[in-house]
């Protein structure tokens, strides 16, 4: 099993970009999956996706979603439940 | 009555047809009478006195005094001021209260910001896949400041793993005690150069992990941590990769190229260690560790 999360600060919603192509190009040849569908970082004026949860396989991860960490800070905190049989 | 006497001096009259009378000095002397009665009571609608010859009546809620035709009330029923009134509308909204009765007060913040539905939801759907390993990661901007907030959603969710980035803590002892949270394990890359920064990862105590110090040393000058974390049987390891990367540090075209590189040196050695590793299960693997 490989986990990444990564805070890169590289919008996924932007996805035209020539980063994120780049990016997700990066992932793809390696056989990586990003999980985290909804943005990460709402302010009032713009919605962002820089906040990845990033593993080897599709089949691993149950569960992932984006949970609002409210006055923690201005992230939203992303979280997943992956089949790694950990002891 | 003598009106230009002083106040004090001034002689009342015991009845309105004799001159006997005593003097107000004489009680002011005995010393537990206050000498300044206040101000007027003012109408709390028409903010001017209310004075003694006219009709008053008193807010049941505040005991305001307010007078009888400034309330516009005609028999002599329970009156409320207007900000009590306002006070009291408001709490014939629905809902009204719902946050203070039905949760714990250390709710009461979070619940502020966080639907509650929706934090049922996502607690919900951890504790059905509770024998997945959970993993949490948040950009934290100051462990410091927001541990509190942190630990708390920590004891509410029960992660297994929380990787961070933005911790902006420092090499400091004191410091990182103060981040500890009973029942799991830290471990942290600290940006002591300068400000900000820093990521960090913790582990609940039963799991045991190895930092990949190695993994971090092919790109020195990123902001990235890697923990081998072991499993039940030797195919079953994980290898949990925190990376952080700030427009300040490393501009996002060279990043991008090194994060290539990188993944390159990491991805395929480790799935193909693991590959071999499930080949030899029942042989002697020893030398894999």
């Amino acid at each position: 099993m490989l986990a990444i999360t990564s805070d890169v600060n590289i919008n996924l919603l932007n996805k035209e970009d020539t980063i994120v192509l780049r990016y997700m190009d990066i992932l793809h040849s390696f056989g990586l999956t990003q999980h985290i569908t909804k943005p990460t970082r709402i302010t009032p004026t713009s919605k962002s996706l820089i906040d990845h949860f990033i593993t080897i396989t599709l089949h691993n991860v149950s569960h992932s979603d984006v949970l609002p960490s409210g006055c923690i800070s201005d992230h939203a905190a992303v979280y997943a439940t992956i089949n790694a049989r950990i002891s | 009555m003598k009106n230009k006497r002083r106040y004090l001096g001034a002689k009342i009259n015991h009845y309105p047809n004799s001159d006997s009378s005593f003097q107000l000095t004489r009680i002011a002397i005995s010393g537990d009478v206050s000498p300044n009665p206040g101000p007027a009571p003012k109408c709390s609608s028409c903010d001017k006195t209310v004075r003694k010859n006219q009709p008053s009546v008193n807010c049941t809620m505040c005991y305001n005094m307010s007078h009888t035709k400034c309330t516009k009330l005609e028999t002599d029923s329970a009156w409320l001021c207007s900000t009590c009134n306002s006070v009291n509308l408001l709490s014939a909204l629905p809902f009204y209260n719902e946050v203070s009765t039905s949760h714990h007060p250390w709710d009461c913040e979070l619940s502020n910001i966080v639907d509650v539905t929706d934090t049922n939801s996502h607690l919900s759907a951890i504790t059905a896949n509770s024998n997945h390993l959970s993993i949490l990661d948040l950009n934290a901007q100051s462990m410091c400041s927001t541990f509190g907030e942190f630990s708390l959603l920590m004891n509410d969710y029960k992660f297994e793993i929380a990787t961070l980035s933005e911790t902006w803590l420092k090499e400091n002892p004191l410091l990182l005690q103060h981040v500890c949270i009973p029942g799991y394990q830290l471990s942290f890359r600290n940006r002591d150069k300068c400000k900000g920064g820093g990521v960090g990862v913790y582990l609940k105590e039963c799991i045991p992990f190895k930092r990949r110090k190695d993994i971090e040393n092919l790109q020195p000058d990123f902001e990235h941590m890697w923990l081998e974390i072991s499993g039940k049987n030797k195919n079953s390891k994980l290898l949990l990769g925190v990376v952080y990367r700030s427009d300040m540090i490393v501009p996002e075209r060279d990043w991008i190229e090194k994060f290539d590189d990188l993944l390159s040196n990491v991805v395929p050695r480790w799935e193909g260690m693991l590959v071999q590793c499930c080949t030899q299960v029942g042989g002697n693997a020893s030398h894999y560790k």
